[in-house]
């Protein structure tokens, strides 16, 4: 998208850390009941605080605020490190005066949060995958700033405002998150997960109001796959029309050649074209070179669909290629994309199946299979991230029950998490089982299991106490 | 030294070397000039034919394959006996690979996409894969160019992002 530019052209991927599980979160908590009324702190705002309009221009106007000053590169580096030190290392004056310098941005990009809807305007149905969203950096600055102010407010011990800056960047999260493109959902749940890190400290300072039913106040729906991926099943027939009207349509030569022009963008393909030929004599050539080598696949694949022999000799050769070629890329699409509906623990074993699928597929038919090979990749990976995300929202109600629980028991861990009563305690959304926990002396462990042995990065654990 | 004298300084030098030049006969024969320049001519003709020739062949032989129907093309080899529909039989999993399988795999795959590599960063690393996505310089200040113009500097005052750190108001780029 954008981001040709901002990405240097050919980034390398980077190498994947080495597979290790984290280390344990220690928390000390304070037992704390449920406030009064229930709903009295909330993470997003109420329909009578919210004001009519787009947050989307609000946001623009904000983020030129707090990146457009001359010294911004060098507050984003040292905000950066302020967000990653542990709360009691945090420099409270420095940061108190950056905050106090980026004012005005940070009461924009509150203010924005307020607009009852946000459209960015993608015009993803014209553009599909090269539609620019150069808004996403922007709005990580912030996103910073906000959980930058909200330690502050943490650590002086202003639960109001701290629980405000969290409410804008919970609303920030979704309105980013509920953008076109599973790209905007990603940095959605980026940002909701800082949020979270942010909430995971507040609940640890004296004091601090329970928010075990903000935190369930939540949308439903908040942030969720299945919304995420909507646009980015249809990309390829946004690009690539005739392999959607190969089945109703007549797809002619020169369709396909267009087609291969048009692929040629997403493949990002830029290799020089030989002197004297054309763009479009390239494309021919190419079409011929692909017509020779799947059309015998095609009639295969067409005849044990059903043709009859006399249907498939009056089919022309570049229809019979669309069709199987969009088939062939549709059939691995749904075998992926049908999952994305259900709670990840139904959709698990899915997932893997239709990674399994499409890699044995591309194995069998390298060419074939060269749009799923191009398009599908790292998308449940993506699931995995919208299901971690659940999964942190989830420890940190369980977190809040035990401190609800332990408010109303004298101060004491429960001893299971089926002895708290008062509220329900949510399960794994990765596992759809209850969290592990155990109590030893004074000591208790809420842990998320890894989902594999082969892989513990998975695994969450906290090892809480109670503060006297 | 200043500029000017430079300048004054390599014309006179200039001038002088012209000034030491004779005047000389030409040494073109007007015939054979002529005829090379018929070779030529000719030569890039011949060319162009070839090229042309060369192109409609390509071009004919592609619409012969993809505009016609298969009855009336030659049957393609039928080496293509034992390919099936791209669907694969599932097979059972086991519980404990699921997240390794689900695990990214895929990023190292060479995209040349922006979207789809984003896409892939974004699910592999989170917030921080996200770009960098800076404010460009701002203008230049009109008074500074308006300045430059009067002093006759034939250059346009550099941007903030161009000056180095011990200007005024500059940033350190490269």
């Amino acid at each position: 998208m954008l981001l040709a530019a901002a990405l240097g052209g050919s980034l390398p991927l980077p190498v994947r850390a080495a597979q290790e599980a984290p280390v344990p979160i220690r928390l000390g908590l304070e037992p704390m009941p449920a406030p009064l009324p229930a709903l009295r702190y909330l993470l997003m705002h109420e329909r009578t605080d919210q004001v009519p309009g787009n947050a989307a221009l609000a946001y623009q106007r904000a983020a030129q605020v707090l990146t457009g000053s001359e010294s911004w590169q060098e507050q984003r580096e040292q905000w950066q490190k302020w967000l990653e030190l542990p709360l009691a290392e945090l420099p409270t004056d420095a940061v108190r005066q950056a905050v106090a310098r980026n004012a005005s941005g940070l009461q924009e990009v509150a203010k924005a949060t307020r607009y009852e809807r946000c459209d960015w305007g993608i015009p993803i149905r014209q553009e599909g995958m090269g539609a620019l969203l150069p808004h996403l950096s922007k709005l990580r600055a912030a996103a910073h700033g906000l959980a930058l102010e909200i330690r502050l407010h943490t650590k002086e011990g202003k639960h109001a405002e701290a629980i405000a800056g969290l409410r804008a960047g919970f609303t920030l999260a979704q309105h980013v998150g509920e953008g076109e493109t599973l790209i905007e959902g990603l940095v959605g749940i980026a940002i909701a997960k800082l949020m979270c890190e942010r909430l995971e400290e507040f609940i640890q300072q004296p004091g601090a109001p329970n928010l075990y039913w903000a935190l369930t106040d939540l949308p439903p729906a908040y942030l969720n796959l299945w919304h995420a991926t909507r646009w980015e099943r249809c990309f390829l027939y946004v690009h690539l029309p005739v392999l959607a009207q190969a089945r109703t349509g007549p797809v002619t030569a020169a369709d396909l050649r267009q087609a291969l022009l048009e692929l040629r963008k997403i493949t990002g393909d830029s290799g020089s074209v030989a002197a004297g030929v054309s763009e479009d004599d390239r494309a021919l050539l190419t079409t011929a070179a692909i017509g020779w080598t799947v059309y015998p696949k095609a009639i295969e694949y067409l005849r044990a669909q059903g043709r009859s022999a006399e249907d498939l000799a009056a089919l022309p050769v570049a229809q019979a290629i669309a069709t199987y070629v969009g088939e062939g890329y549709a059939i691995q699409r749904d075998n992926l994309f049908k999952w994305f509906g259900l709670p990840y623990p139904e959709a698990r074993r899915g997932l893997v199946q239709a990674e399994r699928d499409l890699q044995a597929a591309i194995a069998q038919d390298p060419i074939g299979t060269l749009l799923p090979r191009l398009l599908l990749p790292a998308l449940s990976n993506a699931a995995t991230r919208f299901a971690e995300f659940d999964r942190q929202l989830a420890l940190l109600r369980c977190l809040e029950a035990i401190r609800l629980h332990a408010a109303a028991h004298r101060r004491r861990l429960p001893a299971t998490l089926d002895e708290i009563q008062l509220v329900p305690v949510p399960r794994d959304p990765m596992t759809g089982e209850a969290f592990g926990y155990r109590l030893e002396g004074h000591e208790a462990t809420l842990e998320a299991r890894a989902l594999s042995t082969q892989d513990p990065r998975t695994r969450r654990t906290y090892v809480l106490t109670l503060r006297p | 030294m200043s500029h000017e004298d430079q300048l004054n300084s390599a014309a006179q030098e200039l001038a002088r070397a012209l000034a030491g030049l004779s005047p000389t006969g030409h040494r073109l024969d007007r015939d054979m000039l002529m005829f090379r320049a018929g070779q030529a001519a000719s030569r890039r003709l011949l060319r162009g034919w070839q090229s042309v020739a060369c192109s409609l062949a390509v071009l004919l032989l592609g619409f012969a394959w993809l505009g016609h129907s298969p009855a009336l093309v030659p049957t393609p080899p039928q080496q293509a006996k034992e390919i099936r529909p791209p669907v694969v039989q599932p097979t059972e999993v086991e519980p404990d690979e699921l997240a390794a399988a689900t695990a990214s795999r895929w990023v190292s795959t060479n995209l040349g996409n922006d979207y789809l590599r984003l896409r892939a960063r974004l699910a592999a690393e989170g917030l921080d894969a996200l770009p960098t996505w800076e404010t460009t310089a701002a203008p230049a200040p009109i008074e500074s160019v308006a300045d430059g113009l009067r002093q006759g500097r034939r250059q346009v005052p550099r941007t903030r992002w161009l000056r180095r750190t011990s200007e005024p108001g500059g940033t350190e780029q490269s």
